[in-house]
């Protein structure tokens, strides 16, 4: 495996040979500081967040428009690969803990096709080619992952007395990604503030009124989603709900402890 | 003493809270009063039949058992304090366990729930004054009901929920009464003693109005258990009743509640409790030495509201309750022109001892006087006055991980109680 070597600077750009695919990209990340990996292109699936890659105080800053990797190592030695894919472009990288240096950020970017020579026989070289509109589902819905749902109603309720009721009415898996719908009852008023998971903070959200609830609905990458998978959503006004994604029943306990 | 004396002192007794069960003496103090045992419930004043999400309601209103929005587990401890009763009878204090349940949902239309319960626990000692006769009574009676049941609701549609709960109902009864003088031998020694297990079930309609508003109907059947009597005349060493058995009758309720979600933080329950003690026939009643009966109908109407204010801190909440309790007044419907004398399920009591010739020893002419003054009826003692409202009081403590501490007290009434109870949720 050919590693690109990257000298740490305090911002650098790094051209990407082709998908990248065979070759990882290394970032060297100063332990205790902050280093910032941009994505060219919005990032639709990160592999490779976990337990081993605790140590390297990994989070998704961002996934669009461009996505955005921070890294803050709380140990050294410490290394972990990412697989960064976007609508067209797939990069490995490995991030490697170093004792010392300062915060950087690192740009990816793509090489710029070679300009082709002109032969004196030739027809004139046709227009390039207007680029691809970004595909649908860059956003946050495209048609084919409506195509593709499979809803799982889960209907689980969380709150405290005296806090407004938050609801997990349901899963929407497509290929590459799950929404989670939620509703908070008679909270028209409130807005959520943050949202984040075992996985780090979550970006990709949508949340608007729906007569007297507010609907709210959290993207998440499918693969990150397992039976494990605590999110938490926290309101404006404080009040912070955490949510399993099973619903709550007396079978379902009783398999967790006799697992 | 006057049929129409007779029909008025019913009344009065009749208007007074609901009491004593038949007209043997030890029962004069004892009533049948739903004491909430649950935590939040018990805080609310037992207006407990339109609560949601709490796993009590397996033993208040099965079909609301579909509202959980989690399992949930828990516990009371129930501490009932020393009092006396309208007619002047101790009550000794009592504590021990309250109620306990689980529950907890199936899938988005079942749940079910499991629960025991002690609901009636006391010990009651006779107190009463010399008469005019010189004879007072002494005795005690000492009466505890579990009730172990299980209970399953189903989601008819979002709005209606029904549910059915089945109870064992188990009646541990021991009690005794003697007439005496100051210093001879009792007059009259009776006994009674139950031990035994009936079913009773519970009936439950839960409708979900609005998002705020809840509407809950529960209809249950009383048990009934078999208590063995015997009665006795020590003085005169003559067998009163060798054995003979009545029939100890929870009252069968129906009940109604309502309850408004005003806010997230505010809430207010309120219930209206249809409670029927049963019909009690001169065969089912009729006791040598006890208080004379007649054939009526005994019903009584009783109230409960409560409210519920919900505090969310950072990292718990707090809430507080309150409840009122209005006894029922009771009242008296003679049912002399209807009653058909039925034959009683019970077996038939040994006949009142008709006075007799008065015969030609002296000696025996006295015993004779003596058994007919032993077994003769007594006059009902004096309606009590009507009862204030039972004022009932909680707090509770809910942290993040769904751990709920209850403290609730009834206050009031004949003797107040205190309740410690705890719920986990899962």
């Amino acid at each position: 495996m050919r590693v690109v070597a990257l000298v740490a600077v305090q911002s650098a750009t790094v051209i990407i040979p082709g998908d990248g695919r065979e070759d990882p990209v290394r970032v060297p990340c100063p332990v205790h500081r902050t280093t910032r990996l941009v994505f060219p292109e919005p990032l639709r699936l990160v592999k490779g967040l976990g337990r081993e890659t605790q140590p390297l105080g990994m989070s998704v800053e961002s996934l669009k428009p461009q996505g955005v990797i921070t890294v803050t190592p709380t140990a050294h030695p410490a290394r972990g690969i990412l697989e960064l894919r976007g609508p067209t472009l797939t990069v490995r990288v490995l991030f490697e803990s170093t004792a010392e240096g300062a915060a950087s950020e690192v740009r990816l970017a793509l090489a710029p096709p070679p300009t082709p020579q002109p032969s004196p026989s030739s027809p004139p070289p046709a227009p390039s080619p207007a680029p691809p509109a970004p595909s649908p589902s860059a956003g946050f819905f495209g048609p084919q992952d409506v195509l593709r749902l499979v809803t799982v109603p889960i209907d689980r309720r969380e709150g405290r007395p005296g806090q407004h009721q938050m609801v997990l009415v349901d899963a929407l898996h497509g290929d590459e990604w799950t929404w989670l719908r939620f509703r908070l009852e008679d909270g028209a008023d409130e807005r959520v503030q943050r949202v984040w998971w075992e996985q780090g903070e979550v970006t990709r959200y949508l949340q608007e009124p729906a007569g007297p609830d507010l609907g709210v609905v959290v993207q998440l990458p499918r693969e990150g989603v397992t039976r494990k998978t605590r999110l938490a959503l926290k309101l404006a006004s404080g009040a912070t709900y955490r949510f399993a994604l099973q619903p709550s029943t007396l079978p379902g306990f009783l398999r967790e402890i006799f697992k | 003493m006057t049929r129409a004396l007779l029909a008025l002192s019913l009344v009065m007794w009749g208007a007074a809270p609901a009491r004593a069960q038949t007209a043997d003496v030890y029962y004069r103090s004892w009533r049948w009063m739903e004491e909430p045992a649950a935590g939040r419930a018990a805080g609310l004043a037992g207006a407990s039949t339109a609560l949601v999400d709490d796993a009590a309601a397996a033993e208040a209103n099965p079909a609301a058992l579909t509202t959980l929005t989690k399992n949930e587990l828990t516990g009371s401890l129930l501490h009932r304090g020393a009092g006396t009763s309208a007619l002047g009878d101790s009550l000794a204090a009592r504590t021990g366990f309250g109620f306990g349940a689980l529950a907890g949902r199936l899938n988005p239309r079942w749940a079910v729930g499991a629960f025991v319960s002690e609901p009636q626990a006391v010990r009651i000692d006779l107190a009463s004054p010399i008469g005019g006769d010189g004879l007072r009574d002494e005795g005690h009676l000492d009466g505890v009901v579990v009730q172990r049941g299980i209970a399953a609701a189903f989601r008819v549609n979002p709005k209606l929920h029904v549910g059915v709960r089945v109870s064992a109902n188990h009646l541990d009864l021991d009690g005794e009464y003697r007439r005496l003088a100051a210093a001879d031998a009792p007059r009259l020694l009776v006994q009674a003693r139950g031990d035994s297990t009936r079913v009773a079930t519970r009936v439950g309609v839960l409708l979900e109005m609005t998002r705020r508003l809840r509407l809950g109907l529960v209809r249950e059947s009383g048990a009934r258990w078999p208590v063995q009597r015997t009665a006795s005349s020590p003085l005169l060493q003559e067998t009163l009743d060798p054995g003979s058995e009545e029939e100890l009758r929870q009252p069968s309720v129906v009940s109604g509640g309502l309850l408004f979600r005003a806010s997230p933080k505010l809430l207010f329950s309120g219930q209206l409790d249809y409670v029927r003690h049963g019909v009690l026939r001169p065969a089912d009643v009729v006791r040598p030495g006890g208080y004379a009966p007649s054939s009526y109908e005994l019903f009584a109407w009783e109230a409960r509201l409560g409210m519920e204010v919900s505090l969310p801190l950072p990292s718990l909440s707090v809430q507080l309750r309150a409840g009122l309790h209005t006894l029922g007044r009771g009242a008296l419907r003679e049912l002399a022109a209807t009653f058909d004398g039925a034959t009683s399920p019970t077996a038939a009591p040994p006949p009142l001892l008709p006075p007799a010739p008065a015969p030609a020893d002296p000696e025996l002419a006295l015993r004779a006087e003596l058994l007919q003054q032993i077994t003769a009826l007594r006059e009902p003692p004096p309606p009590a006055s009507p009862e204030s409202p039972l004022l009932a009081l909680g707090a509770s403590i809910v942290t993040a991980k769904g751990v709920r501490f209850d403290l609730a007290a009834r206050l009031r009434g004949e003797r107040s109680a205190l309740l410690f109870a705890t719920a986990v949720r899962f």
